[in-house]
């Protein structure tokens, strides 16, 4: 049998439901830390980022019988869960608020360096303002361009996480950025950036 | 404000939290301290049109769904607690089409393949080779077959079938019509002609339906009477 490490997410889901605990911790390994940096980048706070990064590993569980590959990849369904628990912050973790007791219990805070902290609440002051242009969005087209922006999925990827069809990622993702023209000042090097991530 | 050169960069969890989530999570997940989300599907949703699809070729059997529109309810006040998926009767599917013939047994024994069956696994439906395209709201759906009625002889089989939530990977707020553990009976036909199981394609309509050992005993003597 291969390692862990050389399967692929659906070898690795596999496993993990059947209990093979290596499997699953496999996949926390290998998506934490895009799913962390998302939940952060949708609610501008490294703390709640991390508790909601544990909530969408914990409701990946919970509703694993409806797993969806996108591709081989795991990921795209973790985006899914990840934008509907930012989107409902205090719904998941409230589901979960046992879970994350026990789960924060295990945790032990090593102090970080003071330049660390100092760069972790600059990181937060700047999300905050670039969180400031989105929350103007409606929230279907902000979903699609946090997608786009925060995440860098493609309109396939986006789609296969929201349900939707490509067209409609399309239009999302232009009225959304026709929207931001109003708000961001330099749209048009935003539009560049969008395009080199091929959306 | 230019937003991507705005975001802050990548950064990794505090130290020592990696490795100490995992563990802690690994152990909360895998000990299964809740169970999976198994809610019983209680809406049918307003949907585009579903697929049509034409299968001729030796037997030319043609079988043509077309999409239409429908609208259902919602019950409220839904359980915080998991029920099991429903175990009798047509699999529910929220995408809406009329049917091309009506669920009996006479008709049942026109199916390519049938089989009884558990799903394994369910991931995006894979675009045919002769790029004809995925099916909206369409799954690839893995089976661990349990007795097989008419068609192969495998253990496993994939097909491609109507999705258990309506196309979205988000599962919250939609019922799941199926997922991984359901046993269900299934039959269908080949996409596009050919041999019963290439690019087979679960029918709905009632032509899958929940596993149930009277459904299936009579499954069992539909396609041994014909032959």
């Amino acid at each position: 049998m291969s390692t862990v490490e050389h399967r692929c997410d659906q070898e690795l889901w596999e496993a993990a439901v059947i209990g093979e605990a290596d499997a699953f911790g496999e996949l926390f390994e290998r998506h934490h830390g895009l799913i962390y940096n998302f939940c952060f980048r949708r609610t501008g706070s490294w703390s709640t980022a991390e508790d909601l990064m544990a909530v969408v590993f914990l409701e990946a569980w919970r509703t694993r019988r409806g797993m969806q590959l996108h591709d081989g990849s795991l990921l795209p369904w973790l985006y899914a869960i990840a934008t509907n628990v930012t989107r409902h912050q205090h719904r998941s973790t409230g589901r979960h608020q046992a879970a994350l007791a026990r789960v924060a219990s295990r945790v032990t805070n090593i102090p970080d360096h003071a330049d660390e902290i100092i760069d972790r609440i600059g990181d937060e002051q700047r999300m905050q303002q670039v969180l400031g242009a989105f929350t103007q969005l409606p929230q279907r087209e902000r979903d699609v361009l946090e997608l786009a922006a925060f995440a860098s999925l493609d309109y396939a990827q986006i789609a296969a996480a929201l349900g939707i069809p490509v067209g409609t990622v399309r239009s999302r993702l232009s009225r959304g950025r026709s929207r931001l023209r109003g708000i961001v000042d330099d749209i048009d090097k935003y539009d560049d950036e969008i395009k080199e991530a091929q959306l | 404000m230019n937003i991507r050169s705005e975001l802050p960069p990548l950064r990794s969890l505090p130290k020592g939290h990696d490795q100490a989530m995992r563990a802690a999570l690994v152990s909360e997940l895998v000990s299964s301290t809740f169970p999976a989300n198994t809610r019983q599907p209680l809406r049918r949703r307003l949907l585009t049109p579903a697929f049509a699809g034409i299968v001729t070729v030796p037997i030319l059997l043609a079988a043509v769904v077309v999409g239409t529109w429908q609208t259902g309810d919602r019950t409220p006040g839904r359980s915080a607690t998991p029920v099991p998926i429903s175990s009798h009767g047509p699999l529910p599917s929220n995408l809406s089409f009329s049917c091309a013939e009506s669920y009996g047994l006479t008709t049942l024994k026109r199916r390519a393949f049938a089989f009884d069956g558990t799903v394994s696994l369910i991931t995006a439906m894979q675009p045919p080779a002769d790029g004809s395209g995925a099916l909206d709201g369409y799954r690839t759906v893995t089976f661990t077959v349990n007795e097989w009625f008419r068609g192969g002889d495998q253990g496993t089989l994939t097909v491609d079938m109507a999705g258990p939530t309506g196309g979205s990977l988000v599962i919250e707020d939609q019922e799941m019509s199926y997922g991984v553990g359901t046993r269900l009976l299934v039959s269908g036909e080949p996409r596009f002609g050919g041999s019963a199981l290439q690019a087979a394609i679960a029918w709905g309509c009632g032509f899958t339906r929940y596993y149930d050992k009277d459904t299936a005993e009579s499954w069992h003597q539909a396609f041994s009477q014909n032959g």
